[in-house]
């Protein structure tokens, strides 16, 4: 019954929209169109519009697509700007009420493109200066120095407020929340577990991907379903005005993009896989114990589009990517796991006038982890799978330069699934089969060119369990000079759902959902900022957060089996909050370009199966990240890109006390006990420098781009965790395990043609 | 707004002035010595010893007889229904191990009843804890006496249930062999425990001691009730799963029900050594039921049968 009262709703606010008549007055011009690449026909998400001399601007939206509304008759000279590219002036002459279309083409900067940048220059970028809002262009995701992959969330993790958990984990913690705190988007489309090689990388190819925007906080009210933060991903449209293609060759995996126009439109194609398989028959032939039977990974991004007329395009984009591990480790033992995402995606971009402009998507996420064991015959597996059928529509009314509006909906289906399995008893069999419905509406009000309100109003409902819940959000901004930006913003989100997830593996991360008696978490969140653009080149902005996150239902830990329990006693209810301040300082002089952030941070949590349900720091809290990146060009063939990291050491657990017990009636074995105050400690300080040379040339007509690479230059042997080790002798040792703690070199060549 | 720069600066340094001081939050804390006590009543059998013995810094060298409490003042109760004590049992000290107290009266545990020990040493906090021993259940019937190895029927008994007021009955599994050497391992083991050039190189096999003491006692983890196969009689049906066979020979196999104390216990520090789901390098402290100090007072009603393993005929 909630279900269809949130569906009427939903129903009433669209036809509201659709209906209502625009209040443009009848003399109101206006200017319209995409902003695209001049040399692919790709459309420019974010992109600056601005009429010159006045504050009268905006930005692109998701599709590429801008309006400036309520204009009087009269000439002006619209500025285009995008990060990387030339800008342009366009010079249109409106006569009253005349609206005019006029799709735009921006030059790439050849010399820019490949520098280190997160925004774009010292314009005023409309969308960019947003609360909370960072972009990472993917030809810096493409420069960083990385671990065996250039990788859209390692490249994340160098902003402020973001935090990695390890070397060897490419997870987001965003302003003190956990990985499942965030929503990752690949087209629209949900994507639930983005890792490749057990967490060491994320599953996004640069190759194939156009934008990255993350939203770390206090995110508006078009996005909803996580309690933290927002990565919105979006493919290549594919090259509109020609073939092209690029082939990259790398240490672990090797990556091919084609892509191209077709009569009505473009498409792409990009392949990645793990090329390892002859290194590890090699040491299988060298009777080298452990080597995996099979190993592989691999993934493909797909998109086409179909311009159907001027105002109608359709486009639709796929990814799927598994990783597969068998390896046997005795006779009659073996492990496999099998894991990955499928997702699909069709997206229909109408403009019904040039003020109010809509985007429907269908969209498909299949995610899966299968991993089985056997010993003696004994077999144990698992399986769970998770899909997510949904539709979505969006709609943007611009009336005028004063007013915007916005409005959609999100329903779907969730299925999930999980069975376990232990030598033929099944002793666990969760099915979830869930609807879901969110609808927001949004307004922004510029009562004067100093001001931006926008508030906006969300609605979420999840059947299983019923749950209805109400996401207000409000951000204020004002423009203190035309250099220096005032924002402040809040918001109530909610969760329903959560990940079964080890940080040091991320092939068996299972979901779980909120359901009958399982609350939906939910988190309120305050932010402040200041947007500095001092001159050209330099761009300064501070934000602080405070956050809080209630109703936290997670797995409970300590729960060695689950057969037979209820749903809601599998899990621990917990809280926590996180608070912090962070710094952004992006600048460029003549050759040199980079950027640097850092934060201070602090977030706890409580559950009652934990340190007596009191407040403890979680491993990842870092109270002072600094993450500096440089690029200089050397030559015109050679540049150097250099990452350095600092960071306070993460909690853990040293032990304060010990005992031993040596008369139980279960092990031959003494049972070993440490008694320590829980994450009560610091690790050592962390620091790292990785730095890369890019040689730029030609090989056979073709540019070729070699690039060597060195992480941890200096060989800091980061700790990752410290073991303690019960010893015969009545001692404990303490052993550290290391984070990558060696120079390890990364060499690559990319042919694109 | 004349100043932007002033304006950003000032922002800046009031917020890391604010978030200053440091900010470490985390808080060590310093070993204090604890009384440690170890007793595990089983439903239907004698009262059992306790142990007692203090803890120690995580730097100190651990021994049975340096830590061993040998003065102390130690008793059991049994509780009535209303938490009355029905009847006190006073242990004494012995001589046959440090730390260990027995008592003289002749007591069997009985089920379903509460139990609560109390104890008090020099210079440490005096200890309670309370138990209840789980109802008892009875071994009905086994599949097989001489079973060969990794025979796809299992081995597998029937036993009545347990029944518990709040939850289902915990099990876990102790498989001890009666002769557990090297020439007695099935090949499973010998793969794992062994390298090629050992197997190949014609020498007599030993263990590692380590090894030994792991091997000739296998012990599950708490397993719920749930898995297993309940009966339309009620009866629940158990099998043995083949990787806990380590050893062909006689193997004994004991089927226990753990009380709340030892569940807790027992969950708790098997995640304080494997980790599961935490971080790595996040240790919880153990869910014990001792007030005052630390280890275990619990109880259990257990069964056991023994099979004979052998190596398959094909």
């Amino acid at each position: 019954m909630r279900f269809c009262h949130v569906r009427n709703v939903a129903w009433t606010l669209l036809m509201l929209l659709l209906l209502s008549p625009p209040r443009a007055e009848a003399q109101d011009a206006s200017i319209s169109g995409f902003v695209r690449d001049a040399d692919t026909g790709e459309t420019l998400l974010l992109a600056n519009v601005r009429v010159k001399d006045t504050l009268i601007g905006t930005a692109t939206n998701n599709s590429g697509y801008y309006a400036l509304t309520g204009l009087q008759a009269g000439e002006y000279v619209l500025q285009f700007s995008y990060i990387g590219y030339q800008p342009m002036e366009l010079t249109i002459v409106l006569a009253a009420g005349e609206s005019v279309r006029r799709d735009v083409d921006l030059m790439a900067q050849e010399f820019e493109v490949d520098e280190v940048v997160v925004t774009a220059e010292a314009d005023t970028e409309e969308e960019q200066r947003r609360l909370g809002v960072s972009k990472m262009p993917t030809a810096t995701i493409r420069q960083l120095p990385t671990i065996l992959e250039p990788d859209v969330f390692r490249s994340l993790q160098l902003l402020p407020g973001v935090k990695s958990a390890s070397d060897f984990s490419s997870g987001l913690y965003i302003r003190g929340g956990s990985p499942d705190q965030t929503l990752i988007l690949l087209d629209r489309t949900t994507v639930y577990n983005p890792t490749h090689f057990f967490g060491v990388f994320s599953t996004f190819n640069p190759d194939a991907i156009k934008d990255v925007r993350l939203y770390k906080g206090a995110y508006g009210s078009e996005y909803g379903g996580r309690i933290g933060s927002v990565v919105d991903i979006y493919n290549k449209d594919g090259n509109r005005r020609e073939r092209a293609g690029s082939i990259s060759l790398g240490l672990l995996a090797s990556r091919v993009l084609v892509e191209g126009p077709h009569r009505k439109g473009s498409w792409m194609l990009a392949v990645r896989r793990s090329t390892v398989e002859p290194l590890l028959a090699f040491a299988r032939n060298q009777d080298v114990e452990g080597i995996p039977n099979t190993f592989y990974f691999y993934d493909a991004n797909g998109k086409v589009n179909v311009d159907l007329n001027q105002d109608n395009r359709i486009s639709t984009s796929f990814y799927l990517g598994q990783d597969v591990v068998d390896v046997p480790i005795a006779d009659g033992v073996a492990a496999r796991l099998r894991y990955g995402n499928r997702t699909i995606s069709t997206n229909w971009t109408h403009l019904f006038s040039d003020r109010l402009f809509s985007n429907f998507t269908l969209t498909g996420s299949q995610y899966f982890s299968k991993p089985e064991f056997e010993f003696a015959t004994t077999e144990v597996f698992q399986t769970n799978d998770v899909w997510d059928y949904s539709v979505k529509g969006d709609f943007e009314y611009l009336p005028d330069s004063r007013h915007q509006f916005k409005a959609g909906f999100w329903t779907g289906n969730f299925r999930f699934d999980f069975r376990s399995v232990f030598d033929g008893l099944e002793g666990l069999n969760l099915a979830t089969r869930a609807l879901y419905t969110n609808i927001f509406g949004e307004y922004v009000y510029r009562p004067t060119a100093d001001w931006t309100i926008t508030s906006g109003l969300r609605g979420a409902y999840f059947s299983d369990g019923s749950h209805v819940r109400v996401e207000p959000r409000l951000s204020v901004e004002r423009r203190l000079s035309d250099q220096l930006f005032a924002q402040v913003g809040t918001g109530r989100y909610h969760q329903f759902l959560t990940l079964v997830t080890n940080e040091a593996f991320s092939g068996l991360d299972v979901w779980l959902s909120a359901a009958e008696n399982v609350r939906p978490s939910y988190g309120d969140q305050i932010v402040a900022g200041l947007k500095f653009t001092p001159s050209a080149g330099f761009r300064v902005e501070w934000e602080t957060y405070y956050r809080t996150m209630k109703d936290l239902f997670s797995l409970n830990p300590f729960l060695p089996d689950v057969a037979g329990l209820r749903y809601d006693e599998l899990f621990h209810i917990g809280e926590g909050y996180a608070t912090g301040s962070e710094v952004f300082v992006q600048g460029r002089i003549g050759p040199f370009s980079g950027f640097a952030g850092y934060t201070f941070g602090l977030t706890k949590r409580r559950f009652p199966t934990i340190n007596d349900n009191a407040y403890y720091p979680p491993k990842y809290d870092r109270t002072h990240d600094l993450n500096i990146t440089g690029t200089a060009r050397i030559t015109k063939k050679w540049e150097f890109t250099s990452v350095f990291s600092y960071a306070t050491g993460q909690a853990y657990t040293r032990p304060a006390s010990q005992y031993r017990l040596s008369n139980s009636p279960f092990e031959a074995e003494q049972t070993d006990v440490l008694v320590s105050p829980f994450n009560g400690a610091r690790l050592p300080a962390y620091h790292r420098l990785d730095v890369g040379f890019t040689r730029r040339g030609t090989l056979f007509g073709a540019e070729s781009e070699l690039q060597i690479q060195v992480i941890n230059a200096y060989g800091r042997r980061n700790v990752w965790f410290y073991f303690y080790d019960f010893q015969q002798d009545g001692t404990i040792s303490r052993d550290v395990v290391p984070q990558i703690p060696v120079p390890v070199p990364n060499l690559s060549y990319t042919l694109r043609f | 707004m004349k100043n932007p720069t002033l304006i950003l600066t000032t922002g800046i340094l009031a917020a890391l002035v604010l978030f200053a001081a440091g900010c470490d939050t985390t808080s060590p804390s310093a070993h204090e010595d604890e009384l440690v006590v170890e007793s595990y009543l089983v439903a239907g059998e004698s009262l059992p010893p306790v142990w007692l013995s203090r803890s120690l810094d995580i730097d100190a060298t651990w021994t049975s007889a340096g830590t061993a409490v040998q003065d102390a003042q130690v008793q059991i109760e049994l509780l009535t229904g209303d938490g009355g004590v029905e009847e006190t049992f006073v242990y004494r000290r012995t001589i046959e191990a440090p730390g260990m107290f027995v008592t003289d009266v002749d007591h069997t545990v009985l089920p379903e009843r509460r139990y609560r020990l109390r104890a008090q040493a020099a210079g440490l906090q005096p200890i309670t804890s309370e138990t209840t021993v789980p109802e008892a259940f009875y071994l009905l019937e086994v599949s097989h006496e001489v079973i060969e190895y990794q025979d796809p029927e299992q081995f597998s008994y029937l036993v009545t249930r347990s029944q518990f007021e709040n939850r289902q009955s915990i099990f876990v599994f102790t498989i001890a062999n009666e002769n557990p050497v090297p020439e007695n391992l099935v090949p499973v083991y010998r793969d794992l425990i062994f390298d090629r050039e050992e197997l190949e190189s014609g020498e007599p096999l030993t263990f590692d001691p380590e090894d030994q003491l792991a091997l000739a006692r296998f012990t599950s983890p708490p397993i719920n009730e749930g898995n297993y196969d309940v009966l339309p009689d009620g009866i629940l049906r158990v099998r043995l799963p083949w990787f806990a066979v380590a050893f062909y020979g006689p193997t004994q196999i004991t089927m226990s029900i753990l009380d709340d104390n030892l569940y807790d216990f027992q969950r708790y520090q098997q995640v304080q050594q494997d980790g599961g789901l935490l971080s790595p390098g996040e240790i919880p402290n153990v869910l014990d039921p001792i007030e005052g100090g630390a280890g275990i007072f619990g109880s259990m009603a257990r069964v056991s049968s023994v099979v004979t393993v052998v190596p398959a005929t094909d």
